[in-house]
């Protein structure tokens, strides 16, 4: 095992152990979660138009606030963006993550990839395999999520359920208030 | 070699990301349910559930949690809660009454199960091997470390695929020595051979010269070498018709030069007790010249016996090896437990004087790469139409991987070619070249993790070559602490004058690690057979 592959193992442990879906509800707390659901807009011409907060159902589309915006999305204003349910090809609607203890669990096969470095020889063989096993089981528990997409598994007249506002945007809000 | 070895690296991790970046659970979207008024959540099972949000018509929203009821009159709804602005900062955690006229819409969820009972299990098997291996290994550090000079061909550079293992058993420069292995290679192309040496050891090695013996051979010949240096081109190989052990058939394991080899365990009282192999081969063919084509390595029993060898050491592991260097009837002393355990003897039925006869006794150290060698037969015996070979060798120190009998066409002489150039990261390494290309005073010092290449000019561009790397030079163990504290100089002595109650004892301590360290060390290797 060369000294770099060592490092490229401890690096992708120590990145498995990040929390890029962190902004959305463990299962034990689907319950109170106060944000809608992340969503990831794609065009009609393929393109991700936005990922982000699904914020309300309009009359014409959805609200979205942006976590991450594309430069050609043409429905921007500041962080947010009204995108005409025409435009959309299809919504990736992610409502929880699939671990309660996505912490614990990549920690845990991290520890496992760097203990095998006291494995000697046998570390040729434990490596690899504490590799191609934990580390994937560290990232799904880090990264996957409880989904469905638009319009395949759910209908645009149940879309709104999963907003941060399911009765639609208040009249007394206005969109660049919101945080 | 470096560079791709990185590149298929880092491709097989980005493929691992990729592969879970489309690793999402599809669940039904039913799990939440809304209800746009109090009679609608009156009339639905909702109050059987813990929590329930209240989304405002200003866009706060209260998360029930705990004993909420509706109020008599079904103006209100109240109980222990959390209140959000629409911004979702909390505003407030305490009982409260919501009316329901200013509700929009109420939302409960069912429970969302985790998914966290399969990757707790998997960890829990991965921890289950892991740390009784990572203690096993602190505690025996003699049993996890360790191997020799190895060499590779092609790409693979990982030491499970190690074609060829250098001088292994000159542990000390006064036990220098030179080391033949037949590199077993398929069909040579181009002009330009490349021969990749590493340090995969806590050792430091000291490679005094590396060669190549290239030997042109005819499609479908093979070209083997025997325990006395020669060569001898061979037209035909036939496996044995029957390979038994006692009363187990093992002809499967010996008929292919592949991952499928034949091992035993070692006594549990007796390190030293024999076993034999029964090899038939009915209607050989053969007419001539005839030899034995045995592929072997030593199992993980040496490199116990070595690191036991330091161990007993301890603090004065100096002071012995500089007496091993000085003292030659020391040296030779020390060496007599190999002759106790033994080599390979080969034992062929000479029917006409109706006995076994012995023919050669063949020896190679090292546990990582195989050696492919040929043993010679008498003459008389190749003649019959039928052959019976007996392998007598100490159980559980040898694995056998191939035997065959050849139809031995000639002897052939190899060219003997020297690098022309030696390579580190890419880069000539002209002081390295200098080092390994002639048998004198001067070595190639490497520590754990160097790496060389070694390039060789082919005589003729087009011609293929059967090829054996021939490695001189001896290697030092790094000592390990813990060895330190297992200084036992009276075991010491009783191991090398071959004392009955410390091999006794020495095959009770192996037996107890000897199949983890098989099973686990070359399991990745066998997993197909």
């Amino acid at each position: 095992m060369k000294l770099t592959h060592l490092l490229y193992l401890i690096a992708l442990c120590l990145f498995a152990s990040c929390a890029p879906n962190a902004y959305l509800a463990k299962p034990k707390n689907i319950q109170n979660t106060k944000y809608g659901a992340y969503v990831k807009v794609i065009s009609n011409r393929h393109h991700v138009l936005a990922k982000g907060e699904l914020i309300a159902v309009t009359k014409n589309g959805i609200l979205v606030k942006f976590a991450e915006r594309r430069p050609f999305s043409i429905y921007s204003i500041g962080s947010y963006s009204e995108f005409p349910i025409d435009s959309i090809d299809k919504i990736k609607i992610r409502v929880a993550r699939t671990s309660d203890h996505p912490e614990a669990i990549s920690t845990w096969a991290s520890l496992l990839c760097v203990s095998t470095i006291s494995h000697g020889f046998f570390g040729l063989i434990t490596l690899p395999v504490n590799f191609y096993v934990g580390i994937p089981i560290a990232l799904d528990a880090t990264w996957a999520t409880y989904s469905f997409t638009y319009p395949y598994q759910i209908s645009r007249s149940e879309i709104y359920k999963f907003a941060r506002f399911p009765q639609g945007l208040p009249k007394n809000i206005e969109i660049k208030d919101i945080r | 070699m470096l560079y791709r070895s990185h590149t298929i690296f880092l491709l097989l991790i980005i493929i691992a990301i990729l592969g879970l970046g489309a690793c999402n659970y599809f669940i039904h979207h039913n799990f939440r349910h809304d209800y746009k008024d109090a009679n609608e959540l009156l009339h639905s099972e909702v109050s059987n559930k813990l929590f329930m949000k209240a989304h405002m018509k200003n866009g706060d929203v209260f998360i029930f949690s705990d004993n909420w009821k509706i109020s008599d009159d079904q103006s209100s709804i109240s109980g222990f809660a959390k209140h959000y602005d629409f911004n979702r900062y909390l505003i407030s955690e305490n009982k409260c009454t919501v009316f329901l006229d200013s509700v929009a819409i109420f939302e409960t969820n069912n429970p969302i199960d985790n998914k966290d009972g399969k990757r707790i299990i998997a960890l829990s098997i991965l921890t289950a091997v892991d740390l009784p291996l990572g203690v096993y290994c602190i505690f025996n550090p003699k049993a996890c470390f360790g191997s020799c000079p190895t060499f590779y061909y092609g790409r693979q550079d990982n030491v499970n695929y190690a074609n060829a293992e250098g001088f292994s058993s000159s542990i000390c420069p006064s036990l220098e020595d030179g080391d033949l292995d037949a590199l077993n290679n398929g069909k040579i192309t181009g002009g330009e051979f490349v021969l990749t040496m590493k340090n995969e050891a806590m050792e430091n090695h000291a490679v005094n010269e590396v060669k190549i013996f290239a030997l042109p051979r005819n499609e479908g010949q093979r070209i083997f070498n025997n325990s006395d240096g020669k060569y001898f081109a061979c037209s035909k190989l036939t496996a044995p018709s029957l390979a038994k052990v006692n009363d187990q058939v093992i002809s499967s394991r010996l008929e292919n030069i592949d991952n499928l080899e034949y091992f035993s365990l070692t006594d549990s009282n007796d390190l030293t007790k024999k076993e034999t192999i029964n090899l038939t081969f009915n209607n050989p063919g053969t007419i001539g010249n005839s030899g034995l084509v045995l592929n072997f390595r030593q199992t993980l029993l040496t490199t116990f016996l070595l690191y036991s060898v330091y161990g007993y050491m301890g603090d004065e592991v100096g002071d012995i090896t500089a007496k091993i260097e000085t003292d030659k009837d020391f040296r030779k002393y020390i060496q007599k437990p190999i002759n106790l355990l033994g080599g390979i003897d080969v034992w062929v039925f000479n029917e006409t004087r109706q006995e076994w006869q012995f023919t050669e006794s063949i020896f190679e150290a090292g546990p990582i790469a195989k050696n492919l060698q040929l043993v010679n037969l008498p003459t008389e015996v190749a003649r019959q139409s039928k052959i019976n070979v007996q392998i007598r060798m100490t159980r559980g120190y040898w694995r056998l991987d191939y035997t065959a009998l050849a139809s031995i066409d000639s002897m052939v002489v190899p060219l003997e070619l020297t690098p022309y150039k030696v390579t580190n990261k890419n880069i000539t390494d002209t002081n390295a070249f200098n080092n390994v290309t002639a048998n004198d005073n001067k070595y190639l010092t490497t520590v754990p993790g160097d790496s060389y290449q070694l390039h060789f000019r082919l005589p003729v561009e087009n011609n293929d070559y059967e090829l054996f790397v021939y490695s001189k030079g001896y290697y030092l163990e790094w000592i390990r602490k813990s060895w330190l504290s297992q200084k036992n100089l009276p075991k010491l002595m009783g191991m090398v004058s071959n004392d009955t109650a410390v091999w006794h004892s020495l095959a009770k301590e192996f037996k107890n690690v000897e199949w983890d360290m098989e099973t686990t060390f070359w399991s990745s290797k066998y997993h197909n057979n």
